[in-house]
């Protein structure tokens, strides 16, 4: 019969429902008459009687097994011994297949495991150590060992043993959930006095190892198949041997590995093998190595490697005493090992309780430990000696020194700044600045860097040069602690703290000789800084007073120097900028805005000519085409908005894709596609408008990925989600803008727990909480049954809003004007109607 | 409070492939992948015959190991990051099945569990002979495939499996009928051609 075609399937499909519905006499005719053509409708029956005959067929989900060769079902499923029903294979070792199986009596209800001698086993040596193995079970009886139930024959000759159902999870299972140090203790612990039974009973038990050992779910180690226990023979010293070699090579002691007699001793080594792997979460031979000659090599000629050198969290507690406990179990010569398993158990309890602990440590041990211990190379650790070695070696050529006179004694200052000043908070920042996570080291660096700037500062006298390589690095602090465009530790009361300092010393210095282009520079970026930290903080007037000082040194740099395309573009730069500020407060200087931007573009076009392919020219240039954007839009000329945006994205995008690794290209294109966006918005045009959104939100998760210390990543992305968040309502469901707002809210609470005086962030965490009781009050709105406790959402979030904005000075104005005054007011009379409504439900 | 930032990623990956973002899928991939496949190799690897492990269970492990949200409400993304998994489950299972079978016989199959019922039997198969099945029905309907891949590994509910592939009840459980019932005809007779 040839395959259907997906449509004869569609129409299969359409009928298949139905014809399961009508009583099985009269399907055939039903199926005749609705589907006319032949395939569909012999189709349509055959599932039908399939689906018949297996209902439940797929309903439990996916349940994976492996299976030596391809035996598809088992025929012993269902398969009764005695008053057994086999229900499935649980496991399968060295002598044959587990069953888990049930006791079918009317009776009682019994679940036990059966053991049968697997087929290819069946000699007669085979069976003899079958039937031994019974012999030995039957004797044991302790709780830490699974016991023999019954035992009997199959048909076929195969004889079975019966034996206790335990509970829980292998050894090797329960140790993937990551237990504790003490949880594993415990367990080991509890192996030990069930193989001190058997040993007391005359059996080795010669096959210790994780599958063989379950975890019952109170935490009890129960010993199972006794698969190659021996009887000591008590009248040839304590000593036999043995007759063939099963056991399992990674747990075998290098005696039985030899062939050599094996005792109690055996079990001590795999006891330690077994210690070691739960400890250490390593094998202590030939770790890695899947050949079986290899682990046999190894177990008989290496040593282990140290314990305490794994990669555990508990590593440190293993150095010492426990280390010493396991590496006496592993030694090659059974003399060495201690004498009982209830030594062995002794002195871990000891070790737990703080006793005393009689395992000795050979030499070798301390000295792999010094080994590590310099070898432990941590960043940190690093970078303290790094710091230290500077320090160091300052305060030597500082005291070395200190008998000459003052000039000699400034040059040593200053020699020590630069040092400073370069190696730690450029060279090393730089070199770390990258590092994914790198923010916490960076704020090592700058709190030691902080000590020193102060000390140098507090003796430095009044050293130009000094002053101005102090404001340098007092900028970068700041430009460490907080900065646009970067990561930051958001830490916005010290960065104003570090450029106020900065700036202090740049107008001395400056002072001091009025006519310094480089002073001058360094002081307008010191202002650029500072006043963006005062944005942040909603200081609008200190702000401008900064704008306008930057504007004066610019223009002043520029005008006595009339041939540098530079200073002449960063003159109409900041111009533009300023003027940008006032225009949006004041909205009559739209045009007058419009030409300045006009004038800096081409300006930075010159400086482009200049520099071909240089990133700064580059990113300016983006940049001003973004602003030239935001000015065509406050003159209202939109499609010139567009069309600027797009220049912007066009060159930010192959900036961010020419170094994927940086965030700065990443953070300029973001705000490219929210300024555009937000033209799209404003426009009407939702769908673009959404769609830049999402991409900038995509950026900046991708950026919060790369940074988990990033502060202002994420309270951008807070900013964008709240304030982007009508576009997505225009779209999408409202559950998906709760969910937004959410995610935004996640990020604020961070960033308040961070930086608790930043305003900005404050602000927004009072701004989401208002948007989200908006939404829920539109949800509440839709009325049903969950209208009141919606109310009852929103009222909660306005409540937690006005508590979030409860400590913003009222002055404060942020980005685009927005204040805390007006969210207070909205969240106020909302809250009110919340109450109203949840009182009128009543 | 420390934000776990590659959570807040992974749901925004996980939000962006289900507004079918280009893309997305790739960038979801790549975050997610490697911690999937280690979770689902771990067990394997500790895997020995007769033994059987759960894929819903691998399904959950890797949720709970890469989505831990804030404020533990966003039951939806966990649903649409389930059905994402079970994908990726299914892919990484065939890929080590199919290593298995080309490995040496005694190497074993991984195989899967399809129906038992104690005293009745059961029925199991090749992963990848599934997979193959599985990918024979995408042909005649994508839909119904991917309510299998969803219901069986990723152990979703019917409920659940609507909301993830933006389906009616009813849509979702008609064609989870019909596909389990073409799989189970379509596993017998290749299990007829092998006998043979």
């Amino acid at each position: 019969m040839r395959p259907l075609t997906s449509e004869e399937w569609g129409r299969v499909r359409a009928l298949f429902e139905g014809a399961l519905a009508v009583a099985a006499p009269k399907r055939q005719s039903w199926i005749n008459q609705h589907a006319p053509d032949k395939p569909v409708a012999s189709e349509v029956y055959e599932l039908i009687s399939c689906y018949e005959q297996w209902p439940d067929f797929l309903e439990e989900s996916a349940n994976l097994g492996l299976v030596a060769g391809d035996v598809p079902v088992s025929p012993l499923v269902g398969r009764r011994l005695g008053p057994w029903r086999l229900e499935r294979e649980i496991g399968r070792g060295g002598m044959g297949v587990v069953w888990e199986a049930v006791r079918d009596d009317q009776t009682f209800q019994q679940r036990v495991a059966i053991k049968i001698l697997s087929a290819g086993l069946q000699s007669s040596s085979g069976i003899a150590r079958f039937v031994e193995e019974r012999q030995i079970l039957a004797n044991l009886s302790h709780p830490g060992i699974a016991r023999l139930l019954d035992g009997g024959s199959m048909e076929d000759g195969s004889p079975y043993l019966v034996m206790e159902y335990v509970e829980g999870e292998r050894l090797d299972e329960w140790l993937a959930h990551s237990p504790s140090l003490g949880e594993r203790l415990r367990v080991f612990l509890s192996i030990c006095p069930a193989v001190e039974y058997a040993h007391r009973h005359l059996i080795v038990h010669g096959d210790l190892k994780p599958a063989n050992i379950m975890v019952t779910p109170d935490g009890e180690a129960m010993l199972l198949d006794f698969g190659v226990a021996k009887l000591l023979d008590t009248g040839s010293q304590g000593l036999t041997q043995t007759r063939t070699r099963l056991f399992s090579p990674r747990f075998a002691s290098p005696e039985q590995v030899r062939g050599q007699p094996v005792t109690t001793a055996a079990d001590v080594h795999a006891l330690g093998v077994l210690l070691y792997l739960m400890l250490t979460e390593r094998q202590p031979y030939a770790s890695g190595s899947e050949d079986t000659l290899e682990v046999m090599r190894a177990i008989c000629s290496d040593e282990p490697p140290t314990p305490s050198t794994a990669p555990v969290p508990w590593r440190k507690a293993l150095r010492g005493e426990l280390e010493a406990i396991m590496l006496q179990c592993l030694r090659k010569d059974p003399e060495e090992r201690y004498r009982s398993v209830h030594a062995l158990s002794e002195d871990i309890a000891a070790w737990r309780d703080g006793g005393p602990v009689r395992a000795h440590r050979p030499g070798w041990v301390q000295r792999a430990r010094k080994l590590v211990r310099r070898n432990r190379a941590l960043s940190g650790a690093i970078m303290l000696a790094v710091l230290s070695m500077i320090g160091g070696s300052g305060v030597a050529f500082w005291q070395a020194h200190q008998a000459r006179q003052e000039r000699q004694r400034a040059e040593v200052r200053f020699q020590q700044v630069k040092r400073l000043a370069h190696s730690v908070l450029f060279d090393l920042h730089d070199a770390i600045k990258d590092l994914p996570g790198s923010t916490a080291a960076r704020r090592l660096l700058v709190q030691e860097a902080l000590e020193y700037l102060r000390e140098l500062e507090a003796t430095g006298g009044n050293n130009r040069e000094l002053k101005s390589e102090l404001a340098a690095a007092y900028m970068r602090v700041g430009d460490v602690q907080t900065s646009l465009g970067r990561a930051s530790t958001g830490d916005s009361a010290a960065a104003m703290q570090s450029l106020l300092n900065a700036r202090r010393l740049a107008v001395s210095a400056a002072l001091a000789n009025p006519g310094e282009e480089r002073q001058m520079q360094q002081l307008r970026e010191i202002d650029i800084a500072l006043s963006d930290v005062y944005r942040q903080q909603g200081d609008t007037k200190t702000r401008r007073e900064l704008r306008a000082e930057v504007d004066k040194i610019s223009a002043g740099l520029a005008a006595r120097h009339p041939q540098d395309r530079k200073l002449r573009f960063l003159a109409l730069w900041d111009r533009a900028w300023t003027l940008g500020e006032g225009g949006r407060a004041e909205g009559g200087k739209a045009t007058e805005n419009l030409g300045a931007w006009q004038n800096a573009l081409s300006a930075a076009r010159d400086v482009l000519a200049l520099e071909p392919g240089e990133p700064e020219p580059i990113r300016y240039l983006a940049r001003c085409y973004r602003n030239l954007g935001d000015a065509y839009k406050n003159t209202g000329d939109r499609a010139s908005a567009l069309e600027s945006y797009r220049q912007a994205l066009a060159i930010d995008d192959k900036r961010a894709s020419a170094e994927p690794a940086s965030a700065q290209p990443k953070m300029d294109l973001y705000f490219d596609l929210v300024a555009s966006g937000w033209e799209h918005h404003d426009a009407g045009h939702e769908q673009a408008a959404v769609v830049e959104f999402e991409r900038a939100a995509r950026l900046l998760r991708q950026i919060c990925a790369s940074d988990p210390d990033d502060f202002f990543a994420r309270l951008e992305l807070a900013k964008l989600l709240i304030t982007a968040a009508p576009s997505w309502q225009h779209f999408r469901r409202e559950a998906e803008v709760i969910d937004r707002l959410r995610e935004a809210l996640g990020y604020l609470e961070w960033a308040r727990a961070r930086d608790p005086n930043n305003l900005d962030a404050r602000l927004h965490h009072g701004w989401a909480l208002v948007e989200l009781g908006d939404a829920w009050a539109r949800r509440a709105r839709l009325g049903g049954l969950q209208a009141s406790d919606r109310w009852r959402e929103a009222a909660e979030d306005y409540t937690k809003s006005l508590a979030a904005l409860s400590g913003i000075p009222a002055g404060s104005r942020f980005d685009d004007g927005v204040g805390a005054g007006p969210l207070i007011e909205r969240a106020t009379s909302q809250l009110a109607l919340c109450r109203s409504r949840l009182v009128n439900g009543r | 409070m420390e934000m776990r930032s590659p959570d807040a990623d992974i749901t925004g990956l996980i939000r962006a492939w289900r507004e079918d973002a280009p893309g997305a899928l790739d960038r979801l991939m790549e975050a997610t992948y490697p911690s999937m496949k280690d979770i689902a190799m771990q067990r394997l690897r500790n895997e020995r015959a007769g033994h059987t492990l759960q894929c819903t269970a691998l399904v959950n492990e890797a949720c709970l190991r890469l989505i831990r949200h804030p404020n533990g409400r966003e039951w939806k993304d966990r649903t649409h990051f389930f059905a994402f998994a079970a994908r990726v489950m299914r892919g990484i299972l065939v890929d080590y099945g199919r290593a298995r079978r080309t490995a040496k016989r005694d190497a074993g199959q991984l195989r899967v569990a399809l129906y038992s019922r104690p005293g009745e039997g059961a029925m199991d198969a090749d992963v990848v002979d599934l997979n193959d099945a599985l990918d024979d029905l995408e042909k005649l309907n994508a839909v119904q495939s991917r309510v299998v891949e969803l219901r069986y590994f990723g152990g979703l509910s019917i409920e659940e499996a609507a909301e993830a592939l933006d389906l009616s009840l009813s849509t979702v459980k008609r064609d989870w009928l019909l596909a389990k019932t073409w799989l189970r005809r379509r596993l017998l007779e290749g299990r007829a051609a092998i006998d043979q």
